[in-house]
């Protein structure tokens, strides 16, 4: 029930990489941090491969993976992924929640039935509204991000190619 | 921060997820302004009349009488409702969204619908996709970094 991943990756990499042409500190190599982060709640979609049902019968107790999709879960990943890092710690695991951010705030704009979108605050347990811009399958959300992502990649690759500045 | 330092943060931060996710089950239900699809389930008649939002897989279209049957998954398993005032095209295999009314025998009466999938395919398309999304973030990853294998980890190239 979400903007697939391939969106989300490609936002998070427009963003990034405009803005690592005004701010100094965000060379490329933090660019597919960035998208790393974008595709956290996607993994909520494990579910696909191990059923809930599964992992409650596991655990012993009522389990649900709901709270990769949310604010909270998110954090607990980015963290995890954040120590297996060996160096830029901190700058690995802000920029892995500001990926993950924006796809949960991407995904608070779908369109739900009563106007309200899930728990992604979780954990505050409040759903906000939402403007109900698009649904997650339609084509014409991943074509029109995969079209500005080629945009922003070229004109990335043509300020490389450029004499003066950029390391 | 050592190696073995790390591992065990990563231990207890998936401890710390799995916790989470037990608090977030416990606690969906109270939060949920509407009947789950458990608590149809389990009690279908008590909720008759209420407000309901559940989503569902399309398993067959009547469109002489506008309806369509849905299968909303449950912890017991799946629950069969047919859906009255679905104007949407939906094919079975689609996903929907239903914000409406509770019937008598397992009838839903849809003030709102939203196709999420209008078909089974367009779940094999999002899937397909979301994999392309993967593998990119996966090849723009090893451009900048590399495993040091010394420390454990990812380390800038």
């Amino acid at each position: 029930m979400m903007a697939e991943l391939l969106t989300h990756v490609l936002v998070a990499y427009v963003l990034l990489t405009v803005g690592s042409w005004q701010i100094d500190g965000l060379t490329p190599r933090w660019v597919p941090i960035g998208m790393a982060g974008a595709a956290i709640p996607d993994l909520v979609k494990v579910g696909i491969l191990v059923d809930e049902r599964t992992v409650e019968a596991l655990l012993g107790f009522p389990f649900s993976y709901g709270p990769i999709s949310t604010i909270g879960g998110v954090v607990v990943i980015a963290a995890g992924i954040t120590l297996c890092f060996t160096e830029d710690r901190p700058r690995v695991f802000g920029l892995l929640v500001a990926g993950g951010t924006l796809s949960l705030v991407l995904d608070g704009l779908r369109m739900y039935a009563d106007g309200q979108a899930s728990f992604w605050l979780y954990p505050i347990w409040w759903r906000p509204p939402t403007p109900s811009l698009y649904v997650t399958s339609d084509p014409r959300v991943t074509a029109v991000a995969v079209v500005v992502a080629a945009g922003v990649f070229l004109a990335d690759r043509d300020a490389s190619d450029a004499p003066s500045e950029r390391r | 921060m050592r190696p073995g330092v790390r591992v065990l943060g990563v231990v207890l931060l998936g401890l710390l997820l799995v916790g989470m996710g037990s608090h977030y089950d416990a606690n969906y239900e109270n939060h949920w302004p509407y009947p789950t699809g458990d608590a149809l389930e389990s009690d279908y008649e008590t909720h008759v009349g209420e407000q309901v939002f559940v989503s569902g897989t399309v398993q067959a279209v009547d469109r002489g009488n506008e309806t369509v049957e849905i299968l909303v998954e449950t912890e017991q398993g799946e629950l069969p409702l047919t859906v009255s005032g679905v104007s949407r095209d939906v094919q079975p295999g689609g996903a929907l969204q239903v914000y409406g009314t509770v019937r008598p025998d397992t009838h839903l009466t849809a003030d709102n619908v939203v196709v999420v999938n209008s078909a089974g395919s367009s779940r094999t398309f999002k899937y397909a996709v979301s994999l392309i999304g993967a593998l990119l973030v996966v090849v723009l990853f090893f451009r900048h970094w590399r495993v040091d294998r010394d420390d454990i980890g990812f380390e800038v190239k």
